[in-house]
Order: structure tokens, then C-alpha cells, then sequence
């Protein structure tokens, strides 16, 4: 029978400190990531947070340290595709969101072109759209992206073309 | 400028409007303080348990084969230890290629072709089940409701038996890197009419899920005792008791509670299931790892056979034959300090109360007390449960003079119902596998009645995560239209 010991957990200082350095260095670009897949910053800032605390929960699975970043991407993924229906259905509902302020790459390019572009960007199928952001957001090769969508790469190459020829098919622009 | 170059730069410039608050780190180790908490009551309630779950254990992952054509080949079972009072018989995930029914007459097959019957009526239908690969495959998802798994190849033991080895993804939909849990899936073919050799899936073990009793091709009767020995990674042990031509999300009634971690537990539990209405199923057991993107990581799956129900036993007499389900509405029109109110509950008397029936949902009116909130007056409607007159006529509810607070909240055609925890004790078998579905059935038709209405959310004092988690479903979904 089991015993009142805890269940297998990572000791306190490997996980935490694991974590802690992944949060400084990742947190931030994750979030923005998750941003341009959900348009929503709480939910993007909700599902990066939910990645960290399976990371930590989950430290023993974790078998290759140098890939945790890797698999935090993929968690971000996976946890925005499945909010996306969730926010979907609520955003036909609500006003557009406000902007919260503009970089100084926002201030480089013109809104109108920007917010076309984006535009386009959101009304992509999400594995399209997320192969489009993971290529020109992250500018990850195409092997990174295959893992951290869990597809092949070849699948990969076909939702990236597809992507691209509907952004261009949208913005009037030959591919 | 490029048309690559302005595509980085929006996406850039678009990314910088989702910087986030400074709080992430807090709210890091406020998760993983609950997560901790959580693993604790886990744990606790192993050892609190009175009918610890699960089940099973046992393929026998160096399967033990017999080349007696006698023996019956009824998939993966276990020998319970010596310790305990009943044995069950060792079995083997053998699958040798016969035609022939076992020698106690009950079909060895579980899914898809459950009978001889279904043999002979296989013509030109789905090419997967030509292949015992891809039966073992269409097996994982629409039967055992695995999601994407990774299926290995066919085996063929020195018997001639064929097993092909499942294995789930992880969350990030990979492979994990030691294989994860393995479900070994036993074959058996057979030959069509018309000359074409088709598979069967006449067992399904995993080495964490053992089951002594009951043994293969048992004949079973309600309630069936599950008794085994598991171990979970965390979180919940399932048994359901299927009939044949149920699938992953189907069951006669079900069973769950908490497995162990780091070591093998025994466990016995008891199955309440509803009356089959066919003669044959089959013991489903698996684990669940409350992870969204997962699905069923291993199961173990034996055939069952269920006892004729007794001559004397009487079965229930049809409430108001005639009119059943329909009880009165009230008369004329409602007064000016009244309103209607309609709710949906289940109709007894329809053939097998089929959750995917719209049948089985029936409108019943009341007439009460004027309000301005109808959709909230429709949930505590509901969440009253069924009248005794209802009752008479055939209308079941999963509660019945309840009185259970709920807050209801409409924004933007999205519904919140917020419901109380008294809901939990008093919605009897409205989280297992067949009543889950049977209660949001009826709660949904409830609540998609109103046009105003897209969405809902459901919580739990409060909780989404709650709700779902007394349903056994994982995460918070938001329920819409498109699910009735």
C-alpha cells in the first residue's frame, strides 16, 4: 500500500531553480508568443503560467533539461490552440480590445499596413497561423517548428505555404 | 521593403502589445502550490479509500501463449495473489487465426466485430480492419478514446497470435522519451464470406492495470466487483462496464477513484451498471491523467458476458403507458404576476435513455412566480429536479426536491451558471460516464432553449476547473450550440 511519503517531486532547488531561470529568460517572449496566436494578453499571460507550473509539476518527465525550453514552447502551443475556440466564441461578443501601448517597432511601420497584415494574420486556420508566427516571429528552422507543433516537417512546409498564400491572396501581394 | 520584411515587422510590433504584468512569477508559484496540494490529497485519498479503484494489471508483456486450440483467447488477464480468496485464469493475448466462437459459446471479440454475426455481415466495408495495425489503431481512438496514439506494429506470437503495442503522446504530442505507458492490444482474425481476412480486438492490457476478477469471459451481473491492482501516474482510475456497440464516452455504468503512484495497490470496486440490452460487452479500466490534449493514456479491456436477469425478477412497469413522458402543462395563459417556465429532463421510458437521442430530452413546463431572470429561474428549476407527478409520468431528474443555489449571469450571449456545491451530493450518478452526458444533456437543452444564449460556462462554487472535474472531464470548456 502506499505510504504518506510525497509523490515523486522534483527536490525544491532543481525545479525551482530550473524554472526561475527559464521564467527570466523565456517568460516574456512566450507570452508575446501566445499573444499573437490569441490576441488576448491575460489569456496568453494564463497559459504561459500554466506551462511554467506543469514544467515544475512535471520535472522528473523532463528528461533532457536542455530541451525544457523546447517543451514550454510546445506547452504554449498546445494551451493556446485549445483556448482558441474558448476565446473565440467570446470575442464575437465583445468590443476589440484596446490597444495597450506601441512599441518602437509599432511606430516604424505604419498602423494601416500593420493592422491589415495582422488582420489577415487572425483570420488564418490556427496550425497556419502558428507555423506563420513561428517562422517570421520566432524565426525558428523548420525541424524546431515540427516539434514544437508536434507535426512533421512536411506538414509544416504545406500549412506555411498555405499560410502565406492567404495572407498574400489577402493583401493583394503575389507569392 | 518586402513583403517577408513587413510580415516580421507587424508580427513584432503586434507581439510588443502583449507584454506582460510583473506578477508571472508569483502567480508560477502560486500554481505549483496548489499543484503540490493537489498530489497530497491524492495521495491521501489512496490511503482513505474504502473501494480504491482499478483494475487490472497484466497483459502478460512476455505474454504467455498456448498453441491448445481449446483454450479460450479472451485477451489479457491476471493471476490474483495467493493471498487473496478467488483466483482468476490466466489468460494470454494469443489470437489464433480461427473462425470459430469460443467454446462456451460467447464471441471472443470486442470491437469492432463483436459477434459471428457481424463477421458474416462484413462485406466491403471500412479497409482499416483488414489490416491488424490500423484495427488496433481505430481500436485506440474510437473505442478506448486515445488521441492521436502511437501505434506500433503487428506481432505475431509463436502461436500465431497477432498484438500491436499503443502508446499515448505526451502533451506536447510527442512521443514521450521512455515510451510512456503501454497498452498491448490482442488480435484475432477472421474470414469473411467472400474470402477477405478481417481483425478483431478480442483484449487490451496495460502492466499498470491488472485485473484478477472478474476473469475473461465471465458472466457478470449488476453490481460487478472489479478487483485488481493498479497504479497511476495521478490522478483517477476508471472501470466501466460496456455492452457491445458502446464506444470511448459509452458506458452501462462506471466506476472511478484513486490510484496510487510509485507502486502497485490492490483495489476493489463495484460497478453499479444499468440493464444491458445485449448479451455480450466487455470491463474497460483505465487511468486518466486530468491532462487536457491526452485522452485515455493505457486501459485494460476484457470480455464480459451478462447473466440473464431471473424469472421472477420483475422489471419495472412503464410509468403512465401512453403518456409517458408528457406530463400536463399548465392551463391557459399565465397571470400577470406569473410566468412558464420550461426545463429539460430525461424521459425514462425512452429506449435506452441514448444521450445522443434527442428523444430522451423531454420540456417540462411549470407555471410559478413572475421574475426577471428566466434563464435563472429555468436553472433552479432544474437543478429542483423532477415532480412526483413528473415523476408518475415517466420524467427522471438526477435530483429530486433539491434545493440548490445557483447564480446565473447573461453578458454578451454568454452564459455563466455558477452553480452550489450541495450540487455534488445531491445529483446521484450525474458524474459517471452514461449520467454525465444525461445531466448536460438535459442542462444544455436547458440552457440553449433561450436564442439569447451562445455559450455557457458551468462552474462549481465558483470554479470551472470544478464542475468538470466532478465530471470527469478535463480542463474548462466552454459549451456551446454546436455540442447539443
Amino acid at each position: 500500500m502506499p505510504t504518506m511519503a510525497l509523490p515523486d517531486l522534483p527536490t525544491a532547488t532543481d525545479a525551482d531553480e530550473l524554472v526561475g531561470a527559464l521564467h527570466r529568460a523565456h517568460y516574456r517572449d512566450l507570452v508575446r508568443l501566445a499573444g499573437l496566436l490569441l490576441h488576448d494578453r491575460g489569456a496568453s499571460e494564463e497559459v504561459v503560467q500554466d506551462a511554467f507550473v506543469q514544467l515544475h509539476l512535471r520535472w522528473r518527465r523532463i528528461r533532457e533539461p536542455e530541451k525544457a525550453a523546447a517543451w514550454l514552447r510546445s506547452a504554449v502551443l498546445n494551451g493556446a490552440r485549445s483556448r482558441i475556440r474558448h476565446l473565440d466564441v467570446r470575442r464575437r461578443h465583445q468590443p476589440a480590445p484596446v490597444r495597450d501601448h506601441e512599441s518602437a517597432e509599432d511606430a516604424a511601420l505604419t498602423g494601416d499596413a500593420r493592422d491589415r497584415m495582422v488582420q489577415a494574420l487572425r483570420t488564418l486556420p490556427v496550425r497556419q497561423r502558428e507555423a506563420v508566427v513561428l517562422r517570421y516571429y520566432l524565426d525558428l528552422p523548420e525541424a524546431e517548428m515540427a516539434t514544437a507543433m508536434g507535426i512533421s516537417t512536411g506538414s509544416v512546409k504545406t500549412h506555411l505555404h498555405r499560410g502565406l498564400a492567404a495572407l498574400h491572396d489577402q493583401l493583394g501581394d503575389q507569392p | 521593403m518586402s513583403f517577408d520584411d513587413d510580415l516580421r515587422r507587424s508580427l513584432r510590433a503586434e507581439a510588443g502589445r502583449y507584454d506582460p504584468a510583473d506578477d508571472g512569477a508569483d502567480r508560477i508559484s502560486s500554481g505549483v502550490r496548489a499543484g503540490r496540494s493537489r498530489r497530497h490529497r491524492v495521495q491521501a485519498g489512496v490511503l482513505g479509500a474504502t473501494a480504491v479503484v482499478v483494475v487490472v494489471a497484466a497483459i502478460g508483456l512476455g505474454l504467455a501463449s498456448s498453441n491448445d486450440p481449446t483454450e479460450v483467447d479472451a485477451g489479457p488477464v491476471a493471476t490474483e495473489p495467493s493471498t487473496t480468496e478467488t483466483t482468476a485464469p490466466a489468460t494470454t493475448t494469443s489470437t489464433p487465426p480461427t473462425t470459430e466462437p469460443a467454446d462456451d459459446g460467447v464471441f471472443p471479440g470486442i470491437w469492432p466485430f463483436a459477434s459471428q454475426e457481424a463477421i458474416d455481415a462484413y462485406e466491403d466495408g471500412d479497409a482499416r480492419f483488414e489490416d491488424p495495425a490500423a484495427t488496433a489503431d481505430a481500436f485506440a481512438r474510437d473505442y478506448l478514446g486515445m488521441l492521436d496514439p502511437v501505434v506500433g506494429e503487428a506481432v505475431v506470437t509463436d502461436d500465431g497470435s497477432h498484438y500491436v503495442d499503443l502508446r499515448p503522446r505526451g502533451e506536447d504530442g510527442q512521443p514521450a522519451p521512455d515510451g510512456g505507458p503501454l497498452t498491448r492490444v490482442g488480435l484475432r482474425s477472421y474470414e469473411t464470406s467472400y474470402g477477405a481476412r478481417i481483425w478483431t480486438v478480442v483484449g487490451a492490457a496495460s502492466p499498470n492495470v491488472v485485473i484478477y476478477a472478474p476473469g475473461p469471459l465471465a458472466e457478470v451481473n449488476e453490481p460487478l466487483t472489479v478487483r485488481g491492482e493498479a497504479i497511476g501516474y495521478e490522478g483517477t482510475v476508471i472501470a466501466q462496464v460496456r455492452q457491445d456497440g458502446m464506444r470511448a464516452g459509452e458506458s452501462l455504468g462506471d466506476a472511478f477513484g484513486i490510484a496510487a503512484q510509485g507502486e502497485m495497490t490492490p483495489f476493489e470496486l463495484e460497478v453499479p451498471f444499468s440493464d444491458p440490452t445485449e448479451p455480450t460487452g466487455a470491463l474497460v479500466v483505465h487511468t486518466d491523467t486530468g491532462l487536457d490534449g491526452v485522452g485515455v493514456p493505457e486501459a485494460t479491456v476484457i470480455r464480459l458476458a451478462f447473466s440473464e436477469a431471473s424469472d421472477d425478477e420483475p422489471s419495472p412497469p412503464p410509468a403512465n403507458e401512453g403518456a409517458a413522458c408528457v406530463p400536463p402543462a399548465p392551463d391557459g395563459e399565465p397571470g400577470d404576476d406569473e410566468m412558464d417556465v420550461t426545463v429539460f429532463f430525461i424521459c425514462e421510458a425512452a429506449a435506452g435513455a441514448d444521450p445522443d437521442d434527442d428523444a430522451t430530452f423531454v420540456p417540462v413546463t411549470r407555471r410559478g412566480p413572475r421574475s426577471a431572470g428566466v434563464l435563472q429561474a429555468a436553472m433552479e428549476t432544474y437543478l429542483g429536479g423532477a415532480t412526483d407527478e413528473e415523476e408518475a409520468f415517466g420524467v427522471g431528474s438526477f435530483t429530486y426536491h433539491a434545493a440548490i443555489e445557483v447564480d446565473v449571469m447573461l453578458e454578451s450571449g454568454t452564459a455563466v451558471v455558477d452553480i452550489d456545491g450541495q450540487l455534488v451530493n445531491d445529483a446521484n450518478g450525474a458524474s459517471t460516464s452514461a449520467g454525465s452526458l444525461l445531466f448536460r444533456g438535459a442542462l444544455n437543452r436547458t440552457v440553449f432553449q433561450f436564442s439569447t444564449v451562445d455559450a455557457v460556462e458551468y462552474r462549481i462554487d465558483g470554479s470551472c476547473e470544478a464542475f468538470w472535474e466532478w465530471q470527469q472531464v478535463g480542463g474548462c470548456p466552454l459549451v456551446t450550440r454546436d455540442d447539443l
